[in-house]
C-alpha cells in the first residue's frame, strides 16, 4: 500500500515538474513579447518625442507592458545610474530567455550615449534580432511544452513502476 | 554723454543647493573631493573646466586653480557627456549643436569638440572633449541700489524702462538680471510689485526644474524656459501679459527685433548683451538700428570692480531712441 502511495506521489511530482517547466517557457515567451512591444514604444519615443531615457522609463512605467520593470529602472536612473547600469541592476526581474536577455542587455548598455540616428539604428537592429528570436521561441513553444509534458509523465510512470 | 556711476554693495555669492545637487550627479567621482577642497580653500567657484588629457581647471572669483593631479581622460569625457545629457545624448542634440546643455539649478555646461557638417550645416558634435561647467551665483540684493538707473518716474511712481545690460563674459550679467527680476516682481525700487516674465533660453536665469524655478526670481514671475527668446517672448506677451520681460544675452538681429517688438507692446524689456565697451556696442549694427528707428532703450555697461557691481550708461550715437537715465 505504501509503495502504491509513494509511486503515485512520485508520478504526481514528475508531472508537476513538467507542468512548471512548460509554464516557465510560457512566462519567458510572454516576457520577451512584452519587452519587444515596450522597445517598440521606446523607438517611437526616440523618433517622435526625443524623450530622455529616464522620461521614457517613466512613461513606460505607466503605459508599458512591463510596468514594474520600467518603474524600477526609472528609480535606479533617478538614483544616478545610467540606462545600461540600471538595466543590469533590474534586468534579472524580466525572467527572459538567456539569449534574448543578453541581446537586450547589449543594447541597453550603450543606450543614451549616441545621437538620435545612431540610437534609432541600433534599436531597430535590436528589435529585428529580438523579434526573430521571439518568433523562433514562439514556434518552438508548443513542441517544447508537449515534449516537456510527455517526458515528465513518462519519467513519472517509469519512477512509479520502479517503486512498485 | 556724461557717464554716471552707481556703486553696489559688496557681492556675496552663494551657490544654490539645486546647483550642488546637479553637480553631484555629473562630476566624475574621482575629482569630486579634489574640486571640493580646492573650492573650499579659495572661495566661490564660477566655472569648472574639463579638457581631455589636461588637468581640471577651476575658475574662481579670485583667480584660477589647475588641479595637476586630476587629468581628465577620454572615457571620463564620454561619461561626463552622458551624465550632463541625463544619459540621453540623442535627446540633447539640439542643445549640443548650440554649444551648451542646461542642468537643473541654473548650471550651464558649455561643450566643444569635433563637429560634423552635413549639407553645409552643423549636424552634430561627434566628439566632445572640452566642458565648461558654469555655476550660477545668486546674489540677492545686488540690483537693489541700481534700481534708480533701471526705472523712471512716469507720474505713477517709479516704473522700469527697457534696458540692455552690456558686459564682457563672466562679469555677472545673468546674476544681475536675476536680481532685477526679483526686485521688480517683489516691488523693490518700483512703485508697486510688477508682473514679470522671464524668457529663459538657457535656463540660467531661473534654473527651472520641471518649470519650477530653483533660484529666487520673485513672487510674481512667470518663466518660459528652454525656448528661443524669439519664440518665447511673443508667447509670454500673449499669454501672461507681463509688465516686465527679462531675458538673457541677445546675440543678433532676430533677438533684437523680438526685444523691440515686446517693448512696442508696452512691456519693459531687460536683456543682456556681450560687449566690453561702448565701442563694441556701436559696432553692432543690429543693435543700433531699432534704436535709430525709435525704440526707447537704455544701454548700460555693467562692470564688476573690486567685488562690486558698477553700472554706467554706454556712449551710443545720438539716436532718438536713447533715453536719459536719472539716478
Amino acid at each position: 500500500m505504501i509503495r502504491l502511495v509513494c509511486a503515485a506521489g512520485v508520478f504526481l511530482l514528475c508531472a508537476a515538474f513538467g507542468a512548471v517547466r512548460a509554464e516557465g517557457f510560457r512566462v519567458r515567451l510572454r516576457a520577451a513579447e512584452m519587452l519587444l512591444s515596450d522597445l517598440g514604444a521606446v523607438a517611437s519615443s526616440l523618433r517622435y518625442e526625443k524623450r530622455t531615457a529616464a522620461s521614457i522609463a517613466e512613461k513606460l512605467s505607466e503605459t508599458g507592458k512591463l510596468t514594474a520593470f520600467w518603474k524600477k529602472l526609472g528609480q535606479a536612473m533617478e538614483a544616478g545610474a545610467g540606462f545600461g547600469e540600471a538595466w543590469e541592476e533590474c534586468g534579472g526581474e524580466l525572467a527572459l530567455d538567456p539569449a534574448i536577455g543578453a541581446a537586450a542587455l547589449s543594447f541597453a548598455k550603450s543606450f543614451g550615449g549616441g545621437d538620435a540616428e545612431t540610437e534609432l539604428a541600433r534599436l531597430e537592429i535590436t528589435l529585428e534580432s529580438l523579434g526573430e528570436a521571439v518568433r523562433t521561441k514562439a514556434r518552438e513553444y508548443p513542441n517544447k511544452r508537449k515534449l516537456t509534458g510527455t517526458l515528465s509523465i513518462l519519467l513519472g510512470v517509469a519512477a512509479a513502476l520502479l517503486i512498485i | 554723454m556724461e557717464l554716471r556711476r552707481t556703486e553696489n554693495v559688496k557681492l556675496a555669492a552663494a551657490v544654490p543647493e539645486a546647483c550642488i545637487a546637479a553637480l553631484d550627479r555629473v562630476i566624475p567621482k574621482r575629482f569630486a573631493n579634489a574640486i571640493g577642497e580646492a573650492v573650499a580653500s579659495c572661495g566661490c567657484a564660477e566655472e569648472l573646466r574639463f579638457r581631455v588629457g589636461r588637468p581640471v581647471q577651476i575658475v574662481t572669483s579670485r583667480g584660477e586653480i589647475l588641479l595637476r593631479s586630476c587629468v581628465f581622460s577620454r572615457e571620463e569625457a564620454q561619461k561626463l557627456l552622458e551624465a550632463v545629457c541625463a544619459h540621453s545624448v540623442y535627446a540633447k542634440e539640439r542643445e549640443l549643436i548650440r554649444g551648451f546643455v542646461s542642468l537643473p539649478g541654473g548650471v550651464r555646461v558649455g561643450v566643444a569638440g569635433e563637429p560634423l557638417f552635413e549639407n553645409g550645416r552643423l549636424a552634430r558634435l561627434t566628439t566632445v572633449s572640452c566642458f565648461n561647467i558654469r555655476l550660477p551665483r545668486e546674489v540677492k540684493g545686488c540690483a537693489e541700489p541700481l534700481m534708480p538707473l533701471l526705472t523712471e518716474d512716469l507720474g505713477f511712481g517709479r516704473l522700469p524702462v527697457t534696458s540692455i545690460i552690456a558686459a564682457p563674459p563672466g562679469a555677472g550679467k545673468t546674476t544681475f538680471l536675476r536680481d532685477c527680476a526679483r526686485c521688480f516682481s517683489n516691488g523693490i525700487g518700483t512703485a508697486r510689485p510688477l508682473r514679470v516674465a522671464i524668457a529663459d533660453e538657457r535656463n540660467e536665469l531661473a534654473g527651472s526644474v520641471s518649470g519650477i524655478p530653483t533660484l529666487d526670481v520673485g513672487e510674481r514671475t512667470d518663466i518660459m524656459a528652454g525656448a528661443p527668446k524669439t519664440v518665447s517672448m511673443p508667447m509670454l506677451l500673449r499669454s501672461m501679459s507681463p509688465e516686465v520681460i527679462v531675458t538673457d544675452e541677445i546675440g543678433g538681429e532676430e533677438d533684437m527685433l523680438a526685444v523691440a517688438e515686446a517693448a512696442k507692446y508696452g512691456a519693459a524689456v531687460f536683456a543682456s548683451i556681450h560687449a566690453a565697451s561702448s565701442a563694441e556696442l556701436q559696432s553692432k549694427r543690429w543693435l543700433a538700428e531699432p534704436i535709430e528707428n525709435g525704440l526707447k532703450v537704455r544701454i548700460l555697461l555693467l562692470r564688476r570692480i573690486g567685488g562690486r557691481f558698477v553700472l554706467r550708461e554706454a556712449e551710443m550715437p545720438a539716436g532718438k531712441g536713447i533715453t536719459e537715465a536719472s539716478t
